[in-house]
This record gives structure tokens, C-alpha cells and sequence, in this order.
């Protein structure tokens, strides 16, 4: 495997040249500071751009021409990032060796296409596209409340901190999103274009050179030279934990915590905060998911999950909510005890080892190679070799230092209403 | 061992039946570094009713048991818990139960030789005690109401439910709260003992490993264990009924819109004598995706007319002598689209632009899925259950489509046998928009 890093003009091309894959997948990002109201534009951008197309008019159209294409499969998601917005087309299709020969420009062809000639007149989007688009993405925000855990995870960060870049979630921002017109998302299209750095990424079995002259002359100008760092500290702690109850109609209670993060040290942020995520809830061999599931049997599913760029903790667990007093004390005990140093030299070597099957692993998937030369690119993350070496350097006492500096937030309950209901 | 060769897509698979039985696959992939071992019994929750090994009549076990045994094949009798030690050599490990199989698996991409001897001796020293099996029913009590939260699992379960009469495809997979509370750990072992016999199951291994070499690693384990004699497993036939149970169903739970779901029954008795089982799921995959994907007229049109807004979902259920098509729409007009949808089901417009598309599309899904030591895997296991043999020719099979067959097949498929299954928001008001 060669990673190169290519300058074209405005924009870097990170190239990774590989012959384990039979596909080739590109990667294009633009990144920029985040506000809620651009964050709110490329949500919606993200699900316009690729029905928007001048060439491909129609979604049917455009589903025709990607099967002709061997299935080449594109999808535009927005993301936040600490203190930016992520908007990142990506592309996988199959090497032409396996298809037909000059598949791989075509491909790469119709990319370019979906993303740099949309339908435009008179400065919008095509509106009647733009209001099918902003239906569907309505209907789609809706459903989460079908979807008792998602909901409650929003809900939950909300009430945390409603103003913190982490809370803002498209479903919290319905009014916001209806507000905006063909006009001002087009607008915020050009923007991008102009104002975003952009990191373009090709992994697969292909010459660099064909790669130089495919994405060469973009219409993309880059003014960005934002060195900012992406993290965010948190400010504000809360004395006392918060409890918030809502009443759901759903036959399991969903009980979610969150835990702010406080000063962690980069090396606790990239290496002991995974070691104790993993101990306490991230494996069905975890603290949590033997006292909670298998010693008490209060749940099928618990665990920990923690954001290093935003330093926010969280546990979740389906509880019936008659358990919840019980759950609650178990999960703050187990906390508890980890602070006070009853963390084993077997369980740190059991999550270490873990960790590094998974760095192992990562370079079997293209996505994930290409997430690791991009976490460098944005972070300054170590790369697989060196996160291999890192990780196994955290300490007992390394747990239980950051064990200290996780401070408890917002309790959630979202209690099912149907819940002793046998039907 | 056996060796096949797929040159064109570097692809090998080895295959030896062992002396107990039991069905080795492994398909080397040394272009990744992880390893992904199943160890499946051809038991899924179908199997509910059996003459037990060593006894004479049937019986009926309570549904649930198959995912049930799952859950407790963990148990160990030294108290160590297969998660820890798995965990200790850097792999991830877990088991799931569907209709026809139950597996067990773990991935990593070391220690593998104590990986596999690990699997196969904790799946082959099944600890049933009375506490152990009691503390268990409320977990999967929990799982099953986590599922009763979801409108889609939910939707599906009901179609299945007013689909079939007889066959035990009827139930979920978890079973019904009532028969899980009433699992004892005598009807666990009647299970166990009779399909987790090694004749009985598969072990495949796909991704970073050399086959003579575990190969050994397997036999040696296998050489050392003591089984019954290999039986013939009876389980009970039923005489389904081509027609379904209930045509219409409607209720209300907690959704933001009404979800729509149609299943059709149908029989496919009279084509396999000509087509084989995987070759109608190929022609009525290929249809569904013309007719009711995004790349169909009927679809493009039912949006513009703001019917949908987004796509709409379909799977097909292999049933034995039945295939059911369940298609799946989200729409305040819930009569008009099933009207429209069952109008359309019934027209066979598909030319042969179409059909071709979709055979080009077919060889790229597969291309794709054999890049995915995960997908390879599950294929194998899947591929015995239902055909009894493995195929990975994917050039071969699609060139083995053509358009005659599929029209024959499709002209003469009964879309009659539906049953329509409406969810409808708990807000009354939305209810009227129909």
C-alpha cells in the first residue's frame, strides 16, 4: 500500500495506491467552521445533490445510468466535527478489471457530474426536485420519534446542553430547515465551493497519473486556510446531576447518560478513554453488561459510547423502568469502583487487544483506510502503526486518573407506557 | 480436501466432511488481515416439532426455544464466560438464531488456532441448570419488547402471522413471551441432543488463513470428542394451505406515519421441477427491483403524485413450498397504494433492456459481496441449507439467466394469496387523510 498526498492547484488529492480491492472508492470533503444554520443547509444539500442533477433528470434517471454502471454506489452525508461541518460525497465502484475496460473514467465521470453540474435556473436549484427532496427529508426527520433510541439519545443531549455543537440534531431543527428556500441552498452550494478546504481521496488499484487528470480542474477555489483545532473543551459543569422523565409510548424504557469529559490530555482523549469505554460497557464482557444483563438480568442490551472530539461519555441501556432506581445505582457503582482502582491487568489486556485487532482490521475495508489518513489530516491522529504502539503504553492508573475527570451530566429516562403489557 | 477454483474473481474454497460429519468449508482471502469463523446447526426456529434423538414420538417444543438455546450455549460450567475469552485474544464473537439456523462466530486476526478450538468446545459442552436457564427469561423478554418497538419488525412479524397457517414460520424467532417463560432446561438439552450433532452442522472459515493447516487444527479437535451415533433427524411436515389466514389486519402504535405492508403467498411447488429454488429468487428479486424499486415508472409516478415520498421496501421469504413477497410503503393514502400496488404486481411489462440491467446488476452485487469475508461466509451456510450445495460462479450463474424463463415464471406466479396489514399513527387525527 503508497499513500501519496498530490497539491492540484486548489486542492489536495491523497492517493492510496492498493491492489487488495477489487473496488476503487473515492472520498471528496468539504470542511468548514459550523454554525447551525450552515450545518442545516448541507444537511439538506447532502440529500439534494444527488437527485438535483442537470444531466440525470430524474431519480430514475440517475438509478438507470448507476446500474449501467456496475452498481456504482454514491452517498453525501454532512457530519460535524468538533468545531467544523463535514460535508463528504463518497464513491465506491468496481475496478474496471473486473467489468469492463474505461469504466473506471466513467465512473469517476459521473461523480464529478452529480456534484459540480446541478440543475440550476435563475440562482436556485430546480425547485420542484428541492420540494420533493424537502418532503422526503421531512418525513424521514418524523420517523425518529418511531425510533425510541434515537430519540431518546436526542433528547437527552439536548437537555444537556441545547447550545453545545454536539446537541444539534436536524430533528430538533425542523423550523429551522423549513425556513430554507431554493434560493439561499444554492447560495450556500456556491459558498462551499469557494470557501472549503478540500481533501479529495482515491484508494483502489489505479495509477496515480489517470487520477491527476481525472480530478484535475476542478471548479473548486478553497480560500481556506482555517488551522483551527477541531476538538472542544467543555466549559460548564453541572453540580448536580439533572433527571428528566418523558413518557413514550413503547413497550421498553430507554435509560441514556451522558458524562462530560473534563481537560483530558490528547493521550487520554485518543488511547485511555477507549480502554475505559471498552472495560466499563463496550463489550458483552463488560462491567456493565455482566452486572446489569447477566447478574441481574435488567437488560438484553447496555453500553458505552464516548465522542473524543466533542469529550462527552455516554451509557445506554433498555431497561423496564420499574429497574430504573436499580440500573442507575449498579451503573454509578461500577463507576465508582473503577475510579477506586478495581480495574484488572486482565481487563485492560483484554480491551488493548481488542483495540488492536481493530487497528489490524481497519485495513481491510477502503472506508476505513481512508478514515484513518483523514482522522491524521484533521487531527493530527496517529496512524495505525503508531495507535498500535500507543495504546498498549496506558496504565491502571491512567484509567483511574481519567476515571476522575468524567463528570456526571444529564440522567434520561424516556419510560414506556406500554411496558407490562404481555402481548 | 476438496478445491474449487473461481479464477476469475482469485477466489478458492475448500470443503472435507469430516469423520463425525461435520462440513468444513474454508475460503482463503490473504489480501485481509482478519479471519471469520460460523459454526452453524442447520436449526432455526422453524424446527419446532421432532422426535427427539433417542425417543420414538414427536414432539413439540415452545417457540423461541432455537434462539433460546442460543443464549445459553454460553453458559459454562467452569463459570468462564466464551465473551472474556474471546475478548483476551483481540476477537469479537456472537451468535445469532433466524429461521433455518442458529451460529455462533467470532472474527480476529490472531490466536486463531485457541479461537476455533475455543468455539467448537463451548458450542460441543452445553451447562443447563434450572437457575441459569430461569435467569435468562427476562433477558430475552427484554430483546422481544425491544423489538415490539419497531414498526417494521413488528409489520413483518404480523404479514408472517396472517400469512401462514400451519408452518411454524408463523412466529418470530424469539417466540412468544408465554412459551419463553415456559422453557425448561430438560427441553433445551432435547434440542441440543438432537441437531447439534456434528452431522448436523458446518464450521466455515473465511479470510487471512492457510486451509491445510487449520484444517489439521479442526480434525484434531474433532478426533478427541465423543458424539452419539449419527441419526436422521424427523421433524413433522405440514400440510399448509395455499390461501392466507387473515386478509386484512389494521392497529395503531406509536409511528409518525402509516406503514403499509402487503405479503403474498405463493407456491412454487409446479416451477421447481423445471427452475431451481435459487433461480426463482434470482427472477423475483429482479422483478421486484424493476417494478418497485426507484428505477421503475410506477414508483417515479406514485411520487410525483405525492402517494410516497420515499422508497419503498420489499423482501422475499423462502417458506418451503411457499415464497412470501412482502412489500412495505409508508403513506397516508394506505388504501390507494395497496390497491396500486397490487394492480401493478400483476402486469409483467419488464422488456428486455430491463432484464439485462438487472442480470449486469446482479453480477456487480455479487462481485461486491465476494469481496466481504463476512458476506462469503454467510453464503456457504445459507447455500446448504437451502440448496444443499455451494455455488460461487457468479459469471456463470448470471449468463445462466434469460429472459424466456423469467417471463414463463413471472406470467405464471398467483398473486392472488395476499394478506394487507396497515399501521396506523396513535393520533386519531392523522388517521383521516386517507
Amino acid at each position: 500500500m503508497q499513500y501519496n498526498k498530490v497539491n492540484i492547484g486548489k486542492y489536495d488529492v491523497h492517493v492510496i495506491k492498493t491492489d487488495k480491492f477489487k473496488t476503487i472508492s473515492v472520498r471528496i470533503n468539504f470542511k468548514n467552521k459550523l454554525t447551525k444554520e450552515d450545518l442545516m443547509e448541507k444537511f439538506f444539500l447532502a440529500d439534494l445533490l444527488p437527485f438535483v442533477s442537470s444531466k440525470y433528470k430524474t431519480e430514475r434517471e440517475l438509478e438507470i445510468q448507476s446500474e449501467e454502471l456496475y452498481d456504482t454506489n454514491i452517498n453525501i452525508r454532512t457530519s460535524k466535527s468538533g468545531y467544523y461541518r463535514v460535508f463528504s460525497i463518497r464513491q465506491t465502484f468496481l475496478n474496471e478489471k473486473y467489468t469492463e475496460e474505461g469504466m473506471n473514467q466513467k465512473n469517476i465521470e459521473f461523480l464529478k457530474e452529480i456534484i459540480f453540474n446541478p440543475n440550476i435556473e435563475n440562482q436556485q436549484f430546480d425547485e420542484k426536485t428541492f420540494n420533493r427532496i424537502k418532503r422526503v427529508m421531512f418525513e424521514n426527520l418524523r420517523s425518529t420519534q418511531d425510533n425510541p433510541r434515537a430519540y431518546s439519545l436526542i433528547k437527552m443531549r439536548e437537555a444537556m446542553d441545547k447550545n453545545n455543537f454536539y446537541a444539534i440534531d436536524p430533528f430538533l431543527e425542523m423550523d429551522m430547515l423549513d425556513k430554507i428556500t431554493s434560493q439561499n441552498l444554492y447560495l450556500s452550494y456556491i459558498n462551499m465551493l469557494k470557501n472549503d478546504k478540500v481533501d479529495i481521496f482515491v484508494i483502489g488499484d489505479i495509477e496515480i497519473d489517470n487520477i491527476k487528470n481525472l480530478f484535475n480542474s476542478l471548479i473548486i477555489e478553497n480560500n481556506n486556510n482555517d488551522k483551527h483545532e477541531h476538538k472542544v473543551e467543555n466549559k460548564k459543569f453541572r453540580k448536580k446531576e439533572q433527571i428528566i422523565i418523558e413518557s413514550f409510548n413503547s413497550n421498553q424504557s430507554k435509560l441514556a447518560i451522558a458524562f462530560k469529559l473534563k481537560k483530558l490530555t490528547d493521550f487520554e482523549r485518543r488511547y485511555v478513554l477507549n480502554i475505559y469505554s471498552h472495560i466499563l460497557g463496550g463489550s458483552g464482557d463488560s462491567k456493565l453488561f455482566k452486572n446489569l444483563r447477566e447478574n441481574n438480568s435488567l437488560c438484553y442490551n447496555v453500553n458505552s459510547h464516548y465522542n473524543n472530539i466533542y469529550n462527552i461519555l455516554e451509557i445506554e441501556a433498555g431497561i423496564n423502568s420499574k429497574n430504573f432506581d436499580l440500573s442507575l445505582k449498579l451503573i454509578k457503582e461500577e463507576m465508582k469502583n473503577m475510579e477506586n482502582g478495581a480495574i484488572s491487568d486482565d481487563e485492560i489486556n483484554k480491551a488493548v487487544n481488542t483495540y488492536i485487532s481493530a487497528c489490524k482490521n481497519l485495513y481491510d475495508k477502503q472506508n476505513s483506510i481512508i478514515d484513518d489518513y483523514l482522522a491524521h489530516e484533521y487531527f493530527k491522529n496517529d496512524l495505525i502503526e503508531d495507535k498500535i504502539i500507543n495504546i498498549k503504553k496506558v496504565t491502571k492508573q491512567d484509567l483511574i486518573n481519567l476515571s476522575k475527570k468524567i463528570c456526571i451530566d444529564t440522567i434520561y429516562l424516556l419510560k414506556g407506557e406500554s411496558e407490562n403489557e404481555q402481548n | 480436501m476438496n478445491k474449487t477454483e473461481i479464477k476469475k474473481i482469485d477466489l478458492s474454497i475448500y470443503n472435507e466432511k469430516l469423520e463425525n460429519g461435520l462440513d468444513v468449508y474454508i475460503i482463503p482471502k490473504n489480501t485481509v488481515n482478519d479471519i471469520y469463523v460460523t459454526f452453524t446447526a442447520k436449526y432455526g426456529s422453524i424446527n419446532t416439532e421432532f422426535i427427539p434423538y433417542g425417543e420414538t414420538e414427536f414432539y413439540k417444543s415452545p417457540s423461541g426455544i432455537a434462539h433460546f438455546l442460543e443464549h445459553k450455549l454460553f453458559e459454562q460450567k467452569t463459570g468462564d464466560d466464551p465473551f472474556s475469552f474471546f475478548a483476551n485474544n483481540g476477537a469479537s464473537n456472537n451468535a445469532a438464531t433466524n429461521y433455518n439456523k442458529t451460529y455462533y462466530l467470532f472474527s480476529g486476526p490472531d490466536n486463531f488456532k485457541e479461537n476455533i478450538n475455543y468455539l467448537l468446545n463451548f458450542v460441543q459442552d452445553p451447562y443447563f441448570t434450572d437457575k441459569n436457564v430461569e435467569k435468562e427469561k427476562n433477558i430475552i423478554i427484554q430483546e422481544l419488547k425491544l423489538y415490539k418497538d419497531n414498526p417494521f419488525r413488528l409489520g413483518f412479524q404480523k404479514i408472517m402471522f396472517n400469512s401462514f397457517h400451519e408452518n411454524p414460520i408463523k412466529i418470530p424467532v424469539i417466540g412468544t413471551e408465554e412459551d419463553i417463560k415456559s422453557i425448561t432446561k430438560e427441553d433445551l438439552y432435547k434440542c441440543y441432543n438432537t441437531f447439534y450433532h456434528p452431522s448436523n452442522m458446518i464450521l466455515t472459515i473465511s479470510g487471512n488463513v492457510e486451509p491445510d493447516e487449520i484444517i489439521e487444527i479442526i480434525k484434531s479437535n474433532q478426533e478427541n470428542k465423543k458424539f452419539h451415533d449419527k441419526h436422521e433427524i424427523k421433524i413433522k411436515q405440514y400440510n399448509e394451505p395455499d390461501e392466507v389466514v387473515a386478509e386484512e389486519e389494521i392497529f395503531n402504535m406509536n409511528v409518525s406515519i402509516p406503514n403499509v405492508f402487503i405479503g403474498y403467498k405463493i407456491n412454487i411447488e409446479k416451477f421447481i421441477e423445471k427452475i431451481s429454488r435459487k433461480q426463482i429468487f434470482y427472477y423475483l428479486n429482479g422483478f421486484l427491483n424493476i417494478k418497485f424499486s426507484s428505477i421503475s415508472k410506477f414508483i417515479e409516478n406514485l411520487k410525483e403524485k405525492e402517494i410516497i415520498n420515499n422508497d419503498i421496501d420489499f423482501m422475499i421469504i423462502n417458506a418451503k413450498k411457499h415464497i412470501e413477497i412482502i412489500i412495505q410503503a409508508d403513506t397516508f393514502k394506505t388504501k390507494e397504494i395497496i390497491k396500486l400496488i397490487d394492480e401493478e404486481i400483476k402486469i409483467n411489462n419488464i422488456d428486455i433492456n430491463d432484464f439485462n440491467r438487472k442480470k449486469k446488476s446482479f453480477l456487480s452485487s455479487n462481485l461486491y459481496m465476494s469481496e466481504s469475508i463476512y458476506s462469503l461466509n454467510d453464503k456457504i451456510s445459507n447455500d446448504l441449507i437451502f440448496d444443499n450445495e455451494v455455488s460461487f460462479d457468479f459469471y456463470k450463474t448470471t449468463d445462466a439467466l434469460n429472459f424466456e424463463q423469467f417471463n414463463e415464471l413471472i406470467n405464471n406466479i398467483d398473486f392472488n394469496n395476499k394478506t394487507t396489514l396497515i399501521i396506523n399513527p396513535l393520533d386519531a387525527c392523522q388517521n383521516n387523510k386517507d
